[in-house]
């Protein structure tokens, strides 16, 4: 479904990735992980359009989408929510869900996705009204994940869903990505919290200064000496 | 106090044009952070086509205003593919001289094409009407009016419609709205577009009442950014307000003081408002 051939992206003079390699097929739920600064998030971003690549590309469905602009990449299915939200502060949870099914040609469609989220995410529903600035952290990131679901996505970029949720937040934010995966939902995972990742995901890659040193099935890397020491804190 | 009255209620005319010209400038910046110096020749280029199509093709000052206003706007569109929009992200001053160099141009072109001297824009709403002592026009209606429908329409528009949410979204954040597939530049290009017929629309309005040069557009941005100052930038419920505010205090110091006082108090304005209050009277808290 996504393949990425020597992706390289640069910030500035900085390189950020360099000859990056990546396959995902469809209905995997893939993991990204890493330190701080190791480029995780800066690959999500090339994958969306935010970012553009240096060299390298990258296909959906054999089809180049690298440098193409955001509004196209998620024209063509696929949602990034990204690290920090990046809700619209000053506008109702409802209008923020509304725009993120911009990209759907029926407004029908809008209103059902919609009560979809507000089903998933019983909080929301509450606070439909409310401008997304007032709303807890945890409920923001209900939000921004509601935005990306609204789009009808074929692939889901999550950016550290779970940073700054309280653990029986985490573990319903779990519940969410097994059932979308189970939906047939194809997802690639970047965390912090590397155990929450591995137990979710099928596959997992490694993100070091920018290059992918490592990748397996999660299984392995949970038994794996560097992973265990460097990211399980075992 | 008829008189006091009767200034009281051209004050409140001439806001209304101030007023429309400010929410056009206001949008611009709470949606692209750039203030757009052109945007007072947006004004007077409306004026000076209306007259030309009155003049030229004999039409009415009604249909030429409104196919004005669309003129207006496709030229906005232009500008800020051509000026604007490429150098947006640079930094904060490259919009800004960019579009103080076409304020220059245009208004130095449309100089050429009809001459430096005064022109006039008659409007057949001219006639007086005398109420309980007041001496009103039909014109002055017609622009108090406009300005309450034009202000009341965008409100509804920015609040409630698809282009108004994606203007906002815009505005809010833009990574995001690009994550949501929307097209930032086609939207700063929407903002422009309405800005311009604001101000086209406002010229139309307030030419007949007084005469039309070519540099009445630096005359009028001045003011406009004195509203904007006055309402809190980016909020356009605040410049009509403001402009309201401005037009009668302009009157009233011309009323007691002369009419050679009547620019000054604005900037006395400007000064006051931006020592002890700077994000303005109605300033960011606004939806
Ligand atoms: N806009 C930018 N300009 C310059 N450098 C950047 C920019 N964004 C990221 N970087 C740099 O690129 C590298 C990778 O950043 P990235 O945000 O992708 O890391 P990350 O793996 O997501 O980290 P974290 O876990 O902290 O979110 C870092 O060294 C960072 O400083
Ligand atoms: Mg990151």
């Amino acid at each position: 479904m996504l393949v990425i051939k020597d992706l390289m992206v640069n910030y500035g003079k900085i390189t950020a990735l360099k000859e990056i390699n990546l396959r995902v097929y469809p209905g995997e739920i893939i993991a990204i992980i890493g330190a701080n600064g190791a480029g995780k998030s800066t690959l999500l971003r090339a994958i969306s359009g935010l970012v553009k690549p240096k060299a390298g590309s990258i296909l959906l469905n054999c089809k180049e989408v690298g440098g193409k602009p955001a509004p196209q990449i998620t024209n063509a299915g696929i949602a990034h929510i990204p690290e920090g939200r990046q809700l619209f502060p000053e506008m109702t949870v409802a209008e923020n869900l509304e725009l993120g099914g911009l990209v759907l040609n029926n407004y029908k469609n809008v209103k059902e996705n919609m009560s979809e989220i507000y089903e998933l995410f019983p909080a929301l529903k509450e606070r439909a009204k409310q401008k997304a600035k007032t709303l807890s952290g945890g409920e923001q990131q209900m939000v921004a994940i509601g935005r990306g679901l609204m789009s009808e996505p074929d692939l889901i970029l999550f950016d550290e869903p779970s940073l700054g949720l309280a653990p029986i937040v985490v573990e319903k934010l779990g519940e969410v990505i097994n059932n979308l995966h189970r939906k047939g939902m194809t997802i690639v995972l970047v965390e912090q919290n590397a155990y929450m990742a591995l137990q979710l995901a099928d596959r997992a890659y490694v993100l070091e200064n920018g290059q992918i040193t490592l990748s397996g099935e999660s299984q392995e890397l949970l038994q794996d000496g560097h992973v265990l020491k460097a990211y399980l804190g075992g | 106090m008829d008189l006091l009255l009767q200034q009281l209620f051209n004050g409140v005319v001439l806001g209304m044009t101030y007023g429309l010209v400010a929410s056009g400038l206001s949008l611009i910046f709470g949606i692209m952070g750039v203030l757009n110096f052109a945007h007072g020749e947006l004004y007077m280029i409306g004026a000076y086509i209306t007259m030309f199509l009155t003049k030229a093709y004999g039409l009415s000052y009604v249909w030429g205003g409104l196919i004005a206003v669309g003129l207006v706007v496709i030229i906005s569109f232009v500008l800020e593919r051509v000026a604007i929009g490429p150098i947006l992200n640079r930094d904060y001053m490259s919009p800004f001289l960019s579009s103080f160099a076409l304020s220059i141009i245009l208004a130095n072109l449309i100089q050429y094409v009809f001459g430096a001297n005064p022109k006039r824009l008659p409007s057949p709403f001219e006639i007086p009407i005398e109420v309980k002592g007041l001496i009103l026009t039909q014109q002055k209606i017609l622009i108090i009016v406009c300005g309450i429908a034009v202000i009341l329409a965008l409100n509804l528009v920015i609040k409630s419609t698809k282009i108004g949410k994606i203007l906002r979204a815009t505005s809010q954040n833009v990574t995001a709205a690009s994550l949501v597939g929307i097209n930032s530049s086609r939207t700063y290009m929407y903002a422009f577009g309405i800005a311009g017929g604001l101000a086209a629309l406002s010229g139309i309005l307030l030419a007949p009442l007084i005469n039309l040069y070519p540099t009445m557009g630096s005359t009028a941005i001045i003011k406009g950014f004195i509203v904007v100052v006055l309402g809190g930038l980016g909020s356009i419920s605040g410049a009509v307000i403001g402009g309201l505010l401005l037009g009668s205090a302009e009157v009233i110091t011309a009323t007691f003081f002369g009419s050679g006082w009547k620019d000054v108090v604005g900037y006395i304005i400007l000064i006051a408002i931006l020592i002890w209050k700077p994000t303005g009277l109605f300033g960011k808290t606004s939806d």
